[in-house]
């Protein structure tokens, strides 16, 4: 049976016998990661003029700021304050005119709406994954399957 | 082959550039005041309706509006094309836009910038001026909630996109 024999040599590869294609098969699987490094996207509109807790935001954090002034600005925390953040503007996305550089400072009782991007260890692994099980259920679903003597 | 996958991406692409909607951040979700609110006091009223108002102008800079029930019909087939698009790209992680527009989540920051109103008018807190000229924020409540309440019973020959253009022209005008 030929699913078999792709079975059979996936475990001849796994000893080392195949290594030219086995390394091939992790250079994808390592473009795969690098290319799907994801990051999860929270966001908050503060009811008080509290510190956003739930975000548990800290220095190094990258995020953008949508202030009650209407003010809008994307920003890396240098210091988590009691009633407000410092940090430095970075480049601007759409609709932002602060320039990269510039010093700020975010009372949390201005703050409308916050954003951070973290790293996601988890979407990360998922996408490469799912890649490679599409790409499986495709082999298996379009190799031809000799069944008989 | 390649010709079909190339009228698949032009097609999308046509369909995407259709939408005028295109969130540059992602909307938080807006409730519709509840018992946290209730328990402010006028001047946290009215702090949290700029902080809902600037979210809701952040949408509308996004491009965002409000659809009739029939233009939101009529966009299914550009969902179809633009969610199957989205699956088939693995790796493009472009913020794809259905066709809704913006609407929910711009009818959303209504309710909930309605709600807050409301409790500004139920505590009978001091009315603010709009950029309408000789309308205050309370005064736009009363209008827009009679636009709601039209909206709601359906009547007939009531064009909801007519409805809906309006409630988003006078809410674009609530910051003087």
């Amino acid at each position: 049976m030929k699913v078999y024999k792709d079975f059979a040599s996936c475990r001849v590869s796994l000893h080392g016998e195949r290594m030219s294609g086995e390394l091939s098969k992790w250079g994808v699987l390592l473009v795969l990661f690098a290319l799907s490094a994801c990051t999860a996207t929270k966001v908050v509109s503060p009811v008080d003029s509290a510190e956003p807790t739930e975000l548990r935001l800290k220095a190094g954090d990258s995020i953008r700021v949508v202030t009650k002034q209407r003010e809008r600005m994307s920003l890396e925390i240098t210091e988590i304050r009691a009633t407000e953040l410092a940090g430095v503007t970075v480049k601007p996305a759409s609709h932002e005119t602060l320039p990269v550089g510039q010093d700020v400072v975010v009372p949390y009782a201005d703050i409308a709406l916050v954003e951070v991007r973290r790293f996601s260890a988890l979407r990360t692994a998922a996408v490469p994954v799912l890649v490679v099980l599409t790409a499986g259920g495709i082999a298996l679903a379009t190799t031809p399957v000799m069944v008989g003597p | 082959m390649r010709s079909a996958t190339a009228k698949v991406v032009l097609l999308s692409g046509a369909l995407l550039s259709a939408c005028q909607h295109h969130a540059t951040i992602k909307y938080p979700k807006l409730p519709v005041a509840g018992t946290v609110e209730a328990g402010f006091d006028c001047e946290k009223l009215d702090d949290a309706v700029l902080k809902t108002e600037a979210v809701r102008w952040v949408m509308r800079q996004d491009g965002a509006r409000l659809i009739s029930p029939e233009e939101r019909a009529a966009r299914t087939a550009t969902d179809v094309a633009t969610t199957a698009v989205t699956f088939a790209c693995f790796f493009c992680f472009l913020p794809v836009v259905l066709g809704d527009e913006g609407h929910s989540i711009l009818n959303i920051a209504d309710r909930r910038l309605m709600s807050l109103l409301k409790l500004k008018d139920d505590k009978r807190c001091t009315a603010h001026p709009t950029a309408m000229a000789g309308m205050t924020d309370i005064q736009m409540y009363d209008t827009v909630a009679e636009l709601l309440a039209r909206e709601e019973r359906k009547d007939p020959g009531t064009d909801v996109g007519e409805l809906r253009a309006e409630r988003t022209r006078l809410l674009d005008k609530l910051r003087p």
